[in-house]
């Protein structure tokens, strides 16, 4: 019985010393598996980043067309606001901010009025400015406890989380530049809005732009996230993109786009489209339309202007064409300007098709064909050429299926007729003359930029250079950038000639400026649409105009569909080269050489119209002083009458002591 | 004469002390003070505090003749703490929603649940010394029901409070005394089948619904507390880290990092050599007190307090290392005689002493010309004699 009684106990307590070994087994297991098993943790290091802008847009005489601005959102946690305190934390973010009180109330409740919980949005793209304020009243509601923690760790808490949430665009000029400058889109990547260019410069320069690298700091960071300034810390300045500096100056650019405005409504045209280029190094001084738009606010109506005109807008450009094939031909030797051809009174049949003149002559010189416009005389200068010649001296006046090369995004090309169509003698006569090809204003401009600059051309630019900001480095951009030659320097001496005749006596006497070399050619062009030749226009002019002081300038200027009234080159065009070329006076980019006695009458009513400017300022201000006098008596008055009511009381000084500033 | 029976029975109790016992216990509280040290000086030096004190209550528990002494201070125990945690149900404190402290004049709070353990223990080694088990076949129907009903009664009035966790010690600590002792093996099986069915029913209908997402969150991911000391675990490694390093700790994310959470510390500071030196400790002194209940199995006071000792440290130690490794559910198990804290510390102390004067007292004989003859022969009624001859002279 004892022993039954012993072997009992003995094996209950071995029962026990079992368990006890397979529970700790299990301890020890699970430890050697925490111990080696992979546990997520948080990184030890943390980084900063300090992002980097898109580069800015400047003009040459240094005003900022375009730059980035970054953006900031403003977040709380709600479980670390203090009830109590919400209320003055709004009516205090409210100030700061310009947010309605009831706005961001609405911010803590859901669409269906459940409260919300865990971080809140208050504020979206806050500006710089903004940011700096609320950086102080952060600061401010630390020290009035409006935040603070629920839980144990009472250090630990997050207060106004202001965040940079991206870039934005920002045209301080709003529409000017507009068409060419192009516009943005904004791309998400990583919770960081980046600026991407869509179109004109912002596109063609986009990688240049955006050309940045973010700075940071980098570093041991503690239990809430701050950085260790210890050893190991790594700085990185940022780098923004690189600034563009135009070529193009605001002033002339301004004074353009008056121009075109009152012209546009003068002329009831669509639009008008108008650049000016340095002839020798074909730099565009100012470029612009009469379509303009804010970037930044595009209304519906102003869609089709978002393409800037001047290279995505293939025309058929009519006689502007004609110096082109007659320089094709002087460069040949086939012809010189004193070459005559007969031109049948103004209406000659070619294969069932009647090419007819406005102006009827029983024949012209080659020159003269060119000052009176003859549709008959180029053409049988064309033929004379032959299809292939005739072709490639197009293509290498830069026309055709290529880009002018212009440093403008979206780029379109123009459209020559095939050598086998080239074939027909009507297709062939014309293209001679300006219809069935098409050219953009770039294209022409670049073109005609030959026969002013001893047979050169180069590819138009907008851009002056890059420059990154802070430093005086200048790159520039090769890309596209060749010379090439497509007539000799007499040939175009000669076309040069031949379109200042043009100015003198014929289409474009309209043009004429005393003191000036300028030259030019008209193009009245009928618009090909819905299968058939409306009576609806181009009218452009491309010319020069250069002064005594080796300065010259291309300048191109398209109407497009002007009223019937104006639809002649001569009536809309012209004139508005005319304005220009004025323009460039004032803007002492050109200088008229003048006998001596109307250059003295000409100073004379400058400096009488100075005189004027400063008598009325003088007087203005004289106004403005009495008025200040008057009002500072009368305050002065009051005060003494006070005085008297108090004994105590000082009136300011008197208004006619001599003030101290 | 007074005083010679004093030293004799002073001589007693060096003599025949388990020294062995208390050495054992000593590492433990070794490390258990580094750690506390490290983590808070203050808590440190009241933990030097507590342990004098304990000191005191471990003598003094160890000279009260607790074998003439149990008759009467078992049941009176028992009655008293049952009124107190019935006192508590009535117009006790509540702290977070549990009602568990009686608030005394003076600003004390006491928690009579804590010192059930003890009552307990005192009052199964006082009725199965009484009444023991037929030999060999273990408690009947009729006696678990009475020892059951002993049991269960402090206990539902603790679940009452609520303090589901320390109902469930208190269970487990009481039954495995019981188990040891000799239960007839049909009741264990009726029991455990039982159980194991009345679970669900009972996790459905009983329980509370903190309590209820306490077991969801072990069963699924874990608590953050328990994340945190799981990180703590893993980062000591295999060796642990110095002081400085150890994060977890010292950057106070561990929390309750001197209670009951201590052992995520230690396993932080000393890694995984530390945590099986602990571990190994408490195995020992476990072992070493169910081998003292195997040694005496003849004296069933003896017998209920050290295997009573060694389950109740068993079933601590297992809840807390298994809570603290994401095992168990978090119940609020302090680690025995190795988390900071007074009254558990006191209470194991407390024990100690008791088993240590049962111990030494289990031959005790004045040393007379009587006891000489009565050595040659009867052992037991010589023991009988001897003491009830120095207690009546004391009187």
């Amino acid at each position: 019985m004892r022993r039954k009684k012993e072997k009992l106990l003995a094996k209950k307590v071995k029962f026990i010393k079992i368990i006890i070994f397979i529970l700790s087994t299990i301890f020890f297991l699970k430890v050697l598996y925490l111990i080696f098993a992979h546990i997520h943790m948080p990184p030890k290091r943390k980084e900063i980043k300090d992002r980097a802008l898109r580069g800015s847009i400047i003009s040459s005489d240094g005003y900022i067309i375009s730059r980035s601005i970054k953006k900031w959102s403003a977040s709380i946690h709600t479980a670390y606001l203090d009830p109590k305190k919400k209320d003055f934390f709004l009516t205090l973010f409210s100030i700061y901010t310009n947010i309605p009180k009831k706005e961001l109330e609405k911010k803590f409740f859901t669409k269906d009025g459940k409260k919300k919980k865990g971080w809140i949005t208050l504020a979206k793209d806050l500006d710089a400015k903004t940011v700096i304020f609320l950086k102080d009243l952060k600061y401010k509601l630390n020290r009035f406890k409006v935040f603070r923690s629920p839980g144990i760790n009472k250090n630990f808490y997050y207060g106004l989380t202001l965040t940079p949430t991206g870039e934005a665009r920002e045209y301080p000029l709003h529409e000017t530049l507009s068409p060419i400058l192009g516009y943005t889109r904004n791309k998400e990547e990583n919770h960081y809005t980046k600026i991407v260019g869509f179109n004109g410069i912002e596109k063609y320069y986009d990688k240049y732009l955006n050309d940045k690298i973010d700075g940071y700091i980098s570093g041991k960071r503690d239990v809430i996230g701050n950085i260790i300034f210890d050893k190991s810390v790594q700085f990185k300045q940022k780098e923004n993109g690189y600034n563009l500096v135009l070529n193009i100056s605001l002033k002339l650019q301004k004074t353009l786009d008056v121009i075109l405005d009152s012209y546009k409504e003068k002329l009831h045209a669509k639009e008008i489209i108008a650049a000016v280029m340095r002839s020798e190094d074909s730099k565009i001084i100012a470029m612009t339309s009469s379509n303009r738009y804010d970037p930044l606010h595009i209304k519906p109506d102003e869609i089709e202007n978002l393409q800037p005109k001047m290279i995505s807008y293939p025309y058929e450009p009519g006689s502007v064409l004609k110096p082109i094939t007659y320089a094709i031909a002087l460069e040949k030797g086939i012809i010189t300007p004193q070459t005559v051809f007969p031109t049948f009174n103004g209406k000659m049949h070619v294969g069932g098709f009647t090419i007819t003149d406005d102006e009827p002559f029983s024949s012209l010189s080659a020159l003269d064909i060119i000052v009176h416009s003859s549709n008959i005389g180029i053409s049988q200068i064309a033929w004379k050429i032959g299809r292939k010649d005739f072709k490639d001296g197009l293509l290498r006046f830069g026309l055709g299926a290529q880009k002018s090369g212009i440093d403008i995004g979206n780029e379109q090309v123009g459209k020559i007729y095939s050598l086998a169509k080239l074939r027909y003698k009507t297709n062939f006569a014309t293209t001679a003359y300006g219809y069935g090809i098409h050219a953009t204003f770039a294209q022409l401009l670049k073109a005609y930029n030959c026969f002013n600059n001893d047979g050169y051309s180069l590819p138009p630019r907008v851009v002056n250079y890059l420059t990154k900001p802070n430093s005086n480095k200048k790159f520039f951009v090769k890309k596209d950038y060749k010379a090439i030659h497509p007539i000799s320097a007499q040939t175009a001496q000669i076309v040069k000639d031949t379109l200042k005749e043009v100015v003198k006596r014929g289409t474009g006497s309209a043009a004429k400026i005393e003191g000036l070399e300028i030259g030019g050619k008209t193009g009245t062009a009928m618009i090909y649409e819905n299968g058939k030749y409306q009576k609806e226009y181009h009218a452009s002019f491309y010319g020069f105009a250069n002064d005594k002081y080796n300065h010259r300038y291309t300048i191109g200027v398209l109407v497009i569909r002007p009223d019937y009234q104006h639809h002649f080159a001569s009536q809309s065009a012209v004139p508005v080269f005319k304005e220009i070329v004025n323009a460039l006076i004032d803007n002492k980019l050109l200088k008229p050489d003048l006998s001596y006695q109307k250059q003295k009458e000409k100073e004379e009513l400058e400096r009488q119209k100075e005189e004027k400017i400063k008598e009325i300022q003088r007087q203005k201000a004289k106004e403005i002083k009495e008025k200040l006098r008057k009002e500072r008596e009368k305050i002065r008055k009051e005060e003494l009458k006070k005085a008297k009511s108090h004994p105590h009381f000082i009136p300011s000084p008197s208004a006619n002591e001599p003030d101290l500033f | 004469m007074f005083f010679k029976i004093i030293l004799d029975y002073i001589i007693q109790l060096t003599k025949h002390f388990n020294y062995l016992l208390i050495i054992q216990i000593l590492p433990i509280l070794l490390i258990s003070t580094k750690l506390i040290k490290e983590m808070s000086p203050t808590l440190y030096h009241k933990q030097i505090a507590y342990y004098i004190l304990s000191l005191f209550v471990f003598i003094i528990a160890s000279y009260i003749p607790w074998r003439y002494l149990l008759w009467l201070v078992a049941p009176l125990s028992y009655i008293i703490n049952s009124i107190l945690l019935f006192a508590v149900l009535v117009a006790g404190k509540t702290i977070l929603g549990a009602t568990r402290w009686l608030a005394l004049p003076g600003g004390i709070t006491i928690q009579p649940s804590e010192f059930m353990k003890l009552t307990i223990l005192l009052f199964l080694a006082w009725y199965v010394a009484k009444y023991p088990p037929p030999k060999g076949r273990g408690y009947g129907l009729f006696q678990f029901i009475l020892l059951s009903i002993i049991i269960l009664l402090p206990s539902l009035l603790i679940l009452k409070e609520p303090d589901l966790g320390t109902t469930l010690l208190l269970l487990l600590g009481a039954y495995g005394v019981l188990f040891v002792v000799g239960i007839n093996w049909k009741i264990v099986i009726t029991l455990v089948v039982a159980l194991a069915f009345a679970t669900p029913l009972a996790y459905k209908y009983a329980l509370k619904p903190y309590q209820k997402k306490r077991i969801e969150d072990f069963l699924g991911k874990p608590s953050y507390q328990v994340q945190q000391a799981l990180i703590a675990i893993g980062s000591g490694g295999k060796e642990g880290k110095p002081k400085e390093e150890a994060t977890q700790t010292q950057l106070k994310f561990l929390p309750v990092a001197t209670t009951d959470f201590i052992f995520a510390y230690l396993g932080e500071r000393f890694g995984f050599k530390g945590m099986v030196i602990v571990v190994g400790l408490y195995v020992l002194l476990i072992i070493h007190l169910l081998i003292i209940s195997y040694i005496y199995k003849d004296d069933y006071q003896i017998v209920v307090i050290s295997s009573g000792l060694a389950i109740l440290f068993f079933v601590y130690m297992g809840v807390n290392i298994y809570m603290v490794i994401g095992l168990a559910p978090v119940v609020g198990a302090p680690l025995p005689m190795f988390s900071h804290g007074g009254t558990s510390f006191v209470i194991f102390a407390f024990m100690f002493g008791i088993l240590e004067n049962l111990i030494s007292f289990k031959a005790y004989k004045p040393y007379n010309s009587d006891t000489k003859i009565d050595m040659v022969g009867q052992k037991k009624d010589a023991k009988k004699k001897s003491s009830l001859r120095v207690f009546s002279s004391v009187g």
